[in-house]
């Protein structure tokens, strides 16, 4: 009986306009936003491998870069946004990346940034998730006032059969709906011969695919909660897009609003403050050794030892202007934090977040860029040192290539988890109010 | 007929609704096979919510309907598996072709052997026409969808069938051809019951019919005794009698 149900319901969805106009408009953005996304991809990766074979990096001036994610073709996250240059000196560790790497001596041409905006991640989270709504918003609603409920339930279809069949029928086209557009997305990544996806690249779509079909599985079990509640599709229909609209939007910037309001971050004067009482202690020295280290570069004749003292002072000021720096973008990370768990509610927001992390363009894997950063500059001051010390060792010694570990496939799934479980246990608590009302519906 | 089993029973059946609206009031009725039973009212008078009862769509106040023996409300998919329902205004499925339309509610109905054939003679017996098979429901007149609604009565092929004003809205021929219909469909051996307002239709079709007030069966007459009086008349009166509530 439930796969009457089922199938009745498949191809009740199949020949509806609304599906066919959705899955149509899907399958456009999909494909234009991949092309124009690869397109990006390969430009930055370009400019990437260019700015590296032109490194003008010496031993005072070192320039690091952050390689582009492939999965940002699918996911831009932040990888776009946040720059990917940065110059390092043992005076300066810059706190952020200065602007977007390449864009000042790219030749190639870039896509406008509207065009660029839209990724598969846009069209889950916008486009398919409306689709959703627009497919379930009368999914009992119409049946009842079509008659056709009562005409179901004079036969021997025990209720739960019937909301179950129907679930398990608008999921498959869901599911089939968000499956197409992947596997277009990805012909048109693997056709594309620059392009190589490593097998953790592939576990990672298979974690965003996972995710996405939660995300349209909550807005498909609430479209199917107040389709149950509310008798009027009409009604029913205002109602979900008025969600919608909250959970996408105003809700999330609300948090935001309240997070900035409840967590305030220093004023610039107050950072600066900050760094010249970090640095205190060093002032008097600091001072002292500078102008005796002038003095001597005029002289001509710099002792080792002051030398030592100048890179040690400057590398000091640098990293205690740095801890200043880092102290705030934790406040920043903070803030940012606070209004990610005030928007806890909203599956729009958790999707974000996950989907970030599994493609790794997002927040964490920007500060684990700039871990690697710190650490480099690090082992530049050491550099740096050893000249004053030891300059024979100095010269046979040269400053390891910048690096920084990636987050692993597995960690990446291990921290997205609590997304999963709230996502779940929406569609789960939605699917229960559903089912609940639904036995106690009126269906006259 | 009065000594086969009923498949309809209505026994001390009530149902207050909870803002205290006494829908239906004690009401006994039986229908038997082969029988037709219209129940007559004015709007409100308790005909749908009978109808409801009898497939447990509302639980009863008070009071047991049977079908085939089966108490609804003890037992309610099995007692539906022996009744098949028409409804006042069927859309159906607007996407779905007529046949498609059938094809579905057969199932839902236990009637998974059917061919198309099957499903093609039912809607012949109907008179809906060849070209009429394989066209979406939403191109439908009410007479085509109501002619559709009855196919799928038939095709569940129960015991009794359960009418809710199937002639409202019907044009005079389409309803002469579907009193035809259930004129067959008596012959059969089908017990119905069917609600209505048209006073000379239940007069022509039921075996017996009863008139329903604010809930009672204040009347119940069979053929044989309208032959000799006057539906319309006894209708109107019970109509403007004083309120039974007062």
């Amino acid at each position: 009986m439930i796969w009457t149900i089922v199938k009745r319901e498949m191809l009740e969805y199949l020949k509806s306009a609304k599906f066919l106009i959705g899955l149509a408009i899907t399958l456009v953005l999909i494909t234009f936003s991949t092309i124009i996304n690869i397109n990006d991809f390969k430009q930055r990766h370009q400019d990437y491998l260019n700015a590296q074979q032109e490194m003008k990096s010496d031993s005072f001036r070192v320039q690091v870069y952050r390689p582009p994610q492939v999965l940002s073709i699918l996911i831009q996250g932040y990888d776009r946004k946040l720059g990917n240059r940065i110059e390092l000196t043992y005076l300066n560790i810059p706190a952020q990346p200065s602007g977007y790497m390449g864009q000042l001596t790219s030749q190639h041409h870039r896509y406008l940034a509207g065009f660029s905006a839209v990724d598969f991640a846009f069209v889950v989270r916008v486009v398919l998730s409306l689709m959703v709504i627009f497919l379930a918003y009368n999914a009992i609603s119409e049946e009842k006032t079509h008659g056709t409920l009562k005409l179901m339930l004079a036969n021997r279809l025990p209720r739960d059969q019937l909301l179950l069949g129907k679930f398990i029928g608008g999921l498959f086209v869901v599911m089939g709906s968000l499956v197409i557009s992947t596997i277009v997305s990805l012909l048109i990544i693997l056709f594309n011969p620059a392009i190589s996806l490593a097998s953790s690249d592939w576990a990672r779509i298979l974690g965003l695919l996972g995710i996405s079909a939660l995300y349209l599985i909550c807005f498909y079990t609430l479209s199917l909660f107040i389709s149950v509640v509310v008798s009027r599709p009409s009604i029913a229909l205002l109602v979900l897009l008025q969600l919608w609209i909250f959970l996408i939007i105003i809700y999330p910037n609300l948090s935001v609003l309240a997070a900035e309001n409840l967590y305030n971050l220093p004023s610039e004067q107050v950072i600066e403050k900050r760094k010249e009482t970090a640095f205190q202690p060093y002032n008097e020295e600091f001072t002292r050794v500078t102008r005796a280290f002038h003095d001597a570069v005029e002289k001509g004749d710099v002792p080792n030892e002051l030398a030592l003292r100048n890179v040690e002072l400057w590398s000091i000021k640098a990293e205690k202007n740095y801890e200043v720096d880092r102290e705030f973008g934790n406040c920043l990370s903070h803030q940012m934090n606070l209004a990610q768990t005030l928007s806890i509610l909203s599956p729009a927001v958790l999707y974000d977040q996950a989907e970030n992390r599994l493609a790794r363009t997002g927040m964490a894997e920007f500060e684990r860029f700039m871990d690697g950063v710190y650490r480099h500059w690090q082992k530049l001051v050491e550099w740096q040192k050893l000249r004053r010390i030891d300059i024979e060792a100095y010269r046979k010694t040269k400053l390891l290539d910048f690096a920084y570990p990636s987050e692993t496939t597995a960690y990446g799934f291990v921290t997205t988890m609590p997304q999963w479980v709230i996502l779940f246990l929406f569609s789960l608590i939605l699917f229960t109010l559903a089912y609940t009302a639904f036995l106690r519906k009126d269906v006259r | 007929m009065a000594n086969q089993k009923p498949i309809l029973k209505a026994e001390d059946l009530s149902k207050r609704y909870e803002d205290g609206v006494l829908a239906v009031d004690h009401l006994n009725l039986e229908v038997h096979p082969g029988e037709v039973y219209c129940l007559l009212g004015a709007n409100g008078a308790g005909k749908t919510t009978t109808i409801n009862l009898f497939l447990n769509f509302i639980p009863p106040t008070t009071g047991t309907c049977y079908i085939n023996n089966i108490d609804v409300t003890r037992d309610p998919l099995e007692a539906k598996k022996y009744v098949s329902f028409v409804s006042e205004n069927v859309m159906l499925y607007g996407n779905f072709t007529a046949r498609q339309n059938l094809d579905f509610f057969a199932k839902l109905g236990g009637r998974t052997e059917l061919s198309k054939e099957d499903y093609h003679q039912v809607m012949r017996r109907v008179s809906l026409q060849d070209k009429a098979f394989e066209q979406r429901v939403k191109n439908f007149s009410k007479g085509m969808r109501q002619k559709l609604g009855i196919s799928i009565a038939i095709i569940k092929n129960a015991p009794g069938i359960l009418l809710d004003e199937p002639t409202a809205g019907l044009d005079p021929k389409a309803a002469e051809e579907f009193l035809e219909i259930l004129r067959e469909l008596k012959n059969e051996g089908k017990a119905i019951l069917m609600s209505t307002h048209d006073i000379f239709r239940a007069k022509e079709i039921g075996d017996r019919v009863g008139i329903m007030k604010e809930g009672r069966l204040v009347m119940e007459r069979t053929r044989e005794e309208l032959q000799y009086e006057d539906l319309v008349k006894i209708y109107i009166d019970y109509m403007r009698s004083e309120p039974l509530t007062v």
